[in-house]
């Protein structure tokens, strides 16, 4: 946990993020995990045509009684749900520069996702399509959400420090279970920090990268784990996009930061908590009663898949 | 000019000031919290819980009111104006933003159950409130960052006692080493002496938060449109630690009683 005292607070997060890397986890490692994870996962079973899909809300849940954990209703565009959306597409026009502020950059995707969506361009439950239908009210108030969103995740890293390859937003990071049941894990990062110095492989290797999520509320017992996620299914290593050496978690609410390196430790944790939650009574029990609630649905994009901060 | 003060004036943030606080929080917490039972919920302590248990120390949090009604939709007219500029309709569009979420779904559900008449008259006090808004409330560069219904939400006691409150606006980029953000409270209601205290508790959980107090605190009243506003001294943020804890050490209480 970073001191929650030493200002400014963004150059205090940034510094951890962008310091010397620590050492890259063994190749051999990263296999046995993905072996346990695997037969773990195979044990499980899933009503047929089923797919379980865990992410850092299944593994916050999974702990409680079976009782507390409340599913919520299926996914469904909110100001709460959009705002992390229209949020990291204005903090990315923020840092390019191509907006002055928050409030001008969330103006400006709101405006084009109302023009698609009231032209009929705009996917089937798309934001666009949602925001096209939506009444003033909830426009304006959805507006309200991003603007706050954004301004706490423009105001938590010192972004001209940060290196070349820096990304906000992108795609989330997915890993599929190979073969039955449908089990797949999502990690999920709001920035990609590239720090400046060499990664592992020496003076031609990929640079090292850290991944930093901001989050609600405040940190829970289950905290390392979600944000080893990201960092565990970035190490299994479907997408190509490399390991993380860092994973950083952001409660502004709190004003709490977590930096945890990516090492064995915090892998074999990870995925002994998925396992865990995959264990779970109630984690996709019965039928009809969503796995993850709440998450955004794949593709519920609008091509908004651009993430460099490069001009 | 009332909200962000005088920008030369602003005060060095005193690096050991917001530890102190907490540790001042955490002494006073400390007996009230080791007495709640194992495994019990955190006790969730705000501003308004605050302020009945120090009006009252017997009565508990009163439901939805009517100014806890109109409160919630002037707020939601207010962030709709500071983001957007504008606001058309202001009943038909405060209720579309409300309809959003649990409380504010509350809130509708109440003026919805009010006889015809007091829900008129609600009504139009909303519209009334909105156009007073609409021409006393100052236009805010967005280069002063505002952000509206700013939650926070600081654990202490090991997480058996949390400190909660929502900012209706903050202004001003985090302090970098002097204060700088100025909270605004929105009240609806005429002046009352517990709007001081309220903006001062925010002000505390600011500290907490950040690491750095706030410059400016105000409280906005519409109508009349008028700031109360003051700059942030540390007697007004130790005021607000002994007032939290007397507030919260009650709370646990009666929580430990339950």
């Amino acid at each position: 946990m970073l001191s929650a005292l030493e200002l400014p607070k963004a150059a205090v997060l940034t510094r951890a993020l962008v310091d010397p890397v620590v050492p890259p986890v063994d190749p051999v490692a990263v296999e046995g995990i993905r072996a346990r994870l695997t037969d773990a996962v195979g044990r499980r079973s899933l009503p047929a045509g089923r797919r379980l899909r865990v992410d850092a809300f299944t593994l916050r849940t999974a702990p409680l009684p079976a009782n507390d954990r409340d599913p919520g209703p299926a996914f469904e565009w909110s100001p709460r749900t959009a705002c992390r959306r229209i949020g990291l597409a204005a903090v990315r026009a923020c840092v390019r520069g191509a907006e002055a502020t928050p409030t001008d950059a969330v103006g400006s995707v709101v405006d084009d996702l109302i023009r698609l969506g009231v032209a009929g361009a705009a996917r089937r439950g798309s934001l666009a399509e949602w925001l096209g239908s939506a009444g003033p009210g909830l426009v304006g108030i959805t507006r309200a959400e991003a603007v706050t969103w954004a301004t706490r995740l423009l105001t938590t890293l010192e972004w001209t420090r940060l290196g070349p390859g820096s990304s906000v937003g992108g795609a989330d990071e997915w890993w599929d279970h190979p073969g039955a049941p449908a089990v797949c894990l999502r990690g999920r990062c709001d920035v990609r920090v590239v720090g400046r110095s060499t990664g592992a492989g020496g003076p031609t290797g990929p640079p090292p990268f850290s991944l930093v999520t901001m989050l609600g509320g405040r940190p829970g017992p289950t905290a390392r784990a979600e944000l080893g996620l990201a960092a565990l299914v970035g190490a299994l290593g479907q997408s190509g996009r490399g390991r993380p050496a860092r994973v950083a978690g952001y409660w502004p609410d709190c004003g709490r930061a977590l930096v945890l390196p990516v090492d064995v430790a915090l892998l074999e944790h990870t995925a002994t908590s998925v396992i865990g939650a995959l264990g779970a009574p109630g984690v996709n029990g019965p039928a009809g009663h969503p796995a993850v609630p709440m998450a955004e649905p794949p593709g519920a994009d609008d091509g908004d898949g651009e993430a460099g901060l490069a001009a | 000019m009332q909200l962000r003060g005088n920008a030369g004036r602003r005060r060095r943030v005193d690096p050991g000031l917001a530890g102190g606080l907490r540790e001042w929080l955490e002494d006073g917490l400390a007996a009230a919290a080791n007495a709640l039972p194992a495994g019990a919920p955190p006790v969730v302590v705000g501003p308004r819980s605050l302020r009945v248990v120090a009006a009252d120390p017997t009565r508990g949090t009163p439901d939805l009111t009517l100014p806890v009604a109109r409160g919630a939709l002037v707020e939601a007219v207010f962030r709709l104006l500071v983001t957007g500029g504008h606001v058309g309709d202001p009943v038909a569009e405060a209720a579309e933003a409300l309809a959003v979420d649990r409380r504010g779904a509350a809130v509708l559900a109440f003026v919805e159950g009010l006889a015809p008449a007091q829900r008129a008259s609600l009504h139009a006090e909303v519209v009334g409130h909105a156009a007073a808004l609409r021409t006393g409330w100052p236009t805010i560069p967005p280069s002063w960052l505002p952000r509206t219904r700013d939650r926070i939400s600081v654990p202490v006691a090991a997480g058996r006692v949390v400190l909660t409150g929502g900012i209706d606006l903050a202004l001003g980029s985090p302090s970098a080493g002097r204060a700088s953000v100025c909270l605004v409270t929105l009240a609806s209601g005429p002046r009352h002496r517990a709007h001081r205290a309220d903006r001062h508790y925010r002000g505390l959980l600011e500290t907490l938060r950040s690491g750095a107090p706030p410059a400016r605190l105000a409280t906005f009243y519409t109508p009349p449109c008028e700031v109360d506003a003051e700059d942030v001294e540390d007697q007004l943020l130790a005021a607000a630690v002994q007032r939290t804890i007397d507030g919260a050490v009650e709370l646990c209480r009666r929580a430990a009683d339950r």
